[in-house]
């Protein structure tokens, strides 16, 4: 049986240290492996649930809890994941007050190559997956042309993809 | 309350009249259950919402709001969903637009794991599942040329050196995460650093808004 309150903390530090969605993964995985209140397998189908349900990819935490804690799990990992990034209001307000200056300007747009380096960096990540071999690659280039045209919703191109999906691999 | 526009002299009462709270409740969760696929379909469907539909903020600080939401630790998209929630309706509008995205995607997430044993071996689950992952990298591509406008933008505007720099600046990072294993986070810092001694004297040449 947990406790809630140090399942919380457990997912409230991991994320408080964290960049992204899944490097929390190690620490929590780390901490919960060693309570007994979580198995290997309980961290692979969370990040299998979380790479096919909507929303972010860093809500695989809260398929863990609810692995963890059921539906008391599920709702404290969200908790503890959404807190984490507010620091945002607080860098952006110091932003504010700092922007005007020629390093913190040089600096930010410094950072903006970094996002498009990530960005890029997803992108191969994805593509490297095993299971996209070449016709994987045919429905990422359908897939960014029909975003491109501005003229099909993204929904649709996914399920569009998971039709092809179906019918070139089931 | 979103009177962060008082740079361009804007000071209006209600700047976006059209996003009431439940407007914003209701655009937050359809993306949130839209984003099938992770980060990618979400950032897209954001940035055509909040730049190309209703005009809340230009590509220049979209981009800018997500330079620091990587600043902050945890989700980037739940510090975008934030800073965009508290342009619309200041605090309100961060709770509402928080609220909106993850709680009926956490839900979906939540019931998933509760009914894990019986979908995940459907028949054609894991075949549509393989037929979206390359989708996302595909969108994820077009996310990334978003990105690339602004700051190719300001580089043009500073010289093909700085074109060239910027190529190149890219390009050092995507193989040093891809080939060498550098943490994102030592990127990001790393770049801030090049920036700050590098691009500081064509720093006034950003900030004036392109929608």
């Amino acid at each position: 049986m947990i406790t809630p309150v140090i399942f919380f903390l457990v997912v409230l530090k991991a994320t408080l240290f964290s960049s992204g969605g899944l490097t929390n993964l190690p620490s929590i995985r780390q901490d919960l492996l060693a309570r007994h209140w979580a198995t290997g397998t309980d961290f692979t189908q969370a990040i299998a649930i979380g790479q096919v349900s909507p929303g972010p990819n860093g809500l695989w935490v809260v398929s863990l809890g609810y692995f963890t804690g059921g539906y008391l799990g599920a709702a404290l990992a969200l908790v503890a994941i959404t807190l984490p990034p507010l620091v945002v209001l607080v860098i952006s307000t110091q932003y504010t007050q700092l922007e005007h200056h020629p390093r913190v300007r040089g600096a930010m747009r410094g950072v903006s190559h970094a996002v498009v380096a990530l960005v890029l960096t997803v992108v191969w990540t994805i593509l490297r997956q095993p299971g996209v071999d070449s016709r994987g690659l045919v429905l990422a280039a359908g897939a960014f042309g029909l975003a491109l045209t501005r003229r099909v919703h993204v929904i649709i191109i996914l399920a569009l993809a998971a039709i092809a999906g179906y019918f070139l691999y089931h | 309350m979103a009177i962060e526009r008082t740079r361009a002299g804007i000071v209006p009462e209600a700047p976006y009249p059209q996003l009431t709270l439940w407007r914003l409740f209701q655009l937050w969760a359809g993306i949130g259950i839209q984003s099938f696929g992770g980060g990618a379909a979400t950032t897209l469907l954001v940035q055509r919402t909040f730049i190309e539909r209703y005009h809340v903020v230009t590509l220049d600080e979209f981009a800018q709001i997500w330079n620091l939401s990587l600043l902050a630790p945890g989700i980037n998209l739940i510090a975008v969903a934030a800073q965009l929630g508290k342009r619309v309706q200041g605090t309100w509008g961060i709770v509402v637009a928080l609220a909106g995205f993850l709680l009926p995607s956490g839900a979906i997430t939540c019931l998933m794991a509760a009914l894990f044993d019986r979908f995940a071996h459907a028949a054609g689950v894991e075949a549509a599942v393989r037929g979206i992952v390359p989708a996302t990298g595909g969108i994820m591509l077009l996310v990334a040329l978003t990105f690339l406008q602004p700051v190719l933008r300001v580089s043009r505007a500073s010289g093909r050196w700085n074109v060239l720099a910027s190529g190149g600046l890219i390009a050092a990072g995507t193989i040093a995460v891809i080939a060498l294993q550098a943490s994102p986070v030592a990127l990001v810092a790393a770049a801030a650093a090049i920036g700050a001694v590098g691009f500081a004297r064509g720093a006034h040449e950003q900030g004036a808004g392109h929608r």
